[in-house]
């Protein structure tokens, strides 16, 4: 047997790919030959050496489905080559935002006589009206003290006009008023006794009235309020009983791809102990 | 029907795949489930880094998803996606190179493997060990290395190994003699003893 040959067999032998009656025919050729046999031993040790290599576990990438099954490997695919143009990309937007900018504001920059103008609109290359004058300044601000003055002068003729209608609605009321508190004590009729007490029963009627009519639409209103706010809490309690159902809803179906995932994952384990006991 | 389980889950990948085919996704997602930590496996080992292992595992489904169409025999599909992981893997190696040459940390790799082989007597713990196994692992030359991977830890048939890689089985037998002899090389000039792992 050439060495070649012996090789490819050792490699046979060493693999278990041998039908047992080359193998029965070759451990005799290994026995017989103490070289050989040091040469086999050699690769069976290194074999068990390689065994300490071991595997490693990693996790797959994940995957979005969309509703439309759109598949996410193309888009990943676009996405790669995309990559490699994203820094030119960021670059040219950047600009092109800048651009924009500066188009839609008017944005200009210019240097003219030893002096750099950075501005928006058109920007005035004479310098004679870049600085304001003390008369101007003085000017400008007289014009602001007269309309601050005109401004109060008006505020205070408002105030007065309004102090002297209320002053003269006072006086007027103190004047009808006076009727009975004004008269005399010996003076005070029987009549003018009954006319003050109907007057007053009056009175009395009307704010009763008014109580009555407030009281009462203050009890619709507070029943209105007790109804919405019912309405409001039995509305809530249904939306809420409806996030419960649709979250039930969704562990269900998570629970459900959970098992798909694990049946997925006992089949790939399947594979790599299947592997690795074909060794 | 299949009776063992591996046939169940490969069967079950068959249909995930004929339903991928007719355009549905969510078995190309379940599909993606299935093959994720073994594709993983399979670059994590070829490469020794986490991040290269699903930047080439993300690369390969997507490539998997492309042409998934022009997969016209369906029972061959494990090879077909081993051949794209494989693809993936020497293209992103490429990448690595090209970015290692203007890189300033060049070789910053093998002069990681080169310490941990001379001193391995300071790692002797299994984490370590593993590392060790893995960066000598990586040093071999890449059709011995991906044939070991698929031998030892995807538990490929030799007659599998060939038809993923387009090679006769004894080519992948002579390549894994190969590797198995430099890695056997590379632990005994590390001084790292076999049989007291």
């Amino acid at each position: 047997m050439g060495k070649e040959e012996f090789n490819k067999e050792l490699i046979t032998y060493l693999y278990d790919e041998m039908s047992s009656e080359d193998r029965q025919r070759f451990e005799k050729v290994i026995e017989s030959d103490p070289e050989l046999r040091k040469e086999f031993e050699d690769l069976r040790d290194m074999r068990k050496g390689l065994s300490h290599i071991g595997e490693k576990e990693v996790m797959e990438p994940f995957f979005l489905w969309d509703k439309h099954n759109v598949a996410p490997w193309t888009t990943f695919i676009r996405k790669r080559s995309l990559l490699m143009f994203k820094p030119f990309i960021a670059v040219a937007a950047s600009l092109s935002i800048f651009l924009l900018i500066g188009y839609f504001t008017n944005f200009s920059i210019s240097y003219q006589d030893s002096s750099l103008r950075i501005g928006f609109n058109q920007i005035n290359n004479t310098n004679q009206n870049l600085a304001m004058s003390q008369d101007d300044i003085a000017k400008m601000v007289n014009q602001e003290i007269a309309k601050n003055n005109a401004y109060i002068f008006t505020k205070l003729s408002e105030t007065e006009n309004s102090v002297n209608t209320r002053f003269a609605s006072l006086e007027k009321d103190n004047s009808t008023s006076k009727g009975i508190q004004s008269l005399p004590e010996g003076l005070v009729t029987e009549k003018d006794l009954d006319t003050f007490l109907t007057q007053t029963r009056n009175n009395n009627v009307r704010v009763l009235q008014s109580y009555l009519e407030s009281s009462s639409v203050q009890q619709q209103e507070y029943f209105q309020a007790v109804i919405t706010e019912f309405s409001n809490y039995v509305e809530t309690q249904r939306t809420e009983d409806l996030r419960m159902i649709r979250r039930s809803l969704l562990d269900l179906q998570e629970n459900q791809q959970s098992q798909k995932q694990e049946t997925d994952q006992i089949l790939a384990s399947i594979l790599s102990t299947v592997n690795t006991q074909n060794n | 029907m299949p009776e063992t389980l591996r046939d169940i889950a490969l069967y079950h990948s068959e249909c995930l795949i004929e339903k991928s085919q007719k355009g549905d996704n969510h078995a190309f997602g379940k599909l993606v489930g299935l093959w994720f930590k073994r594709i993983y496996n399979f670059s994590l080992k070829y490469f020794g880094d986490h991040d290269l292992a699903m930047e080439v595992t993300q690369r390969t489904f997507i490539a998997v998803y492309k042409n998934i169409n022009g997969l016209k025999d369906i029972k061959s599909y494990k090879f077909w996606l081993y051949r794209i992981a494989l693809n993936q893997c020497n293209e992103e190696e490429r990448r690595q190179k090209r970015k290692t040459w203007f890189s300033i940390f060049q070789n910053d790799d093998a002069q990681r493997v080169e310490e941990t082989a001379y001193h391995p007597e300071k790692e002797f713990h299994q984490k370590e060990l593993e590392e060790i196994l893995s960066n000598m692992l990586r040093r071999l030359p890449e059709e011995q290395k991906v044939v070991i991977i698929m031998k030892e830890y995807e538990g490929m048939k030799f007659r599998e190994i060939a038809d993923t890689l387009g090679i006769s089985e004894n080519t992948a037998k002579s390549r894994l003699y190969y590797g198995l002899k430099s890695l056997r090389k590379y632990i005994d000039k590390s001084e790292l003893k076999l049989e007291n792992i």
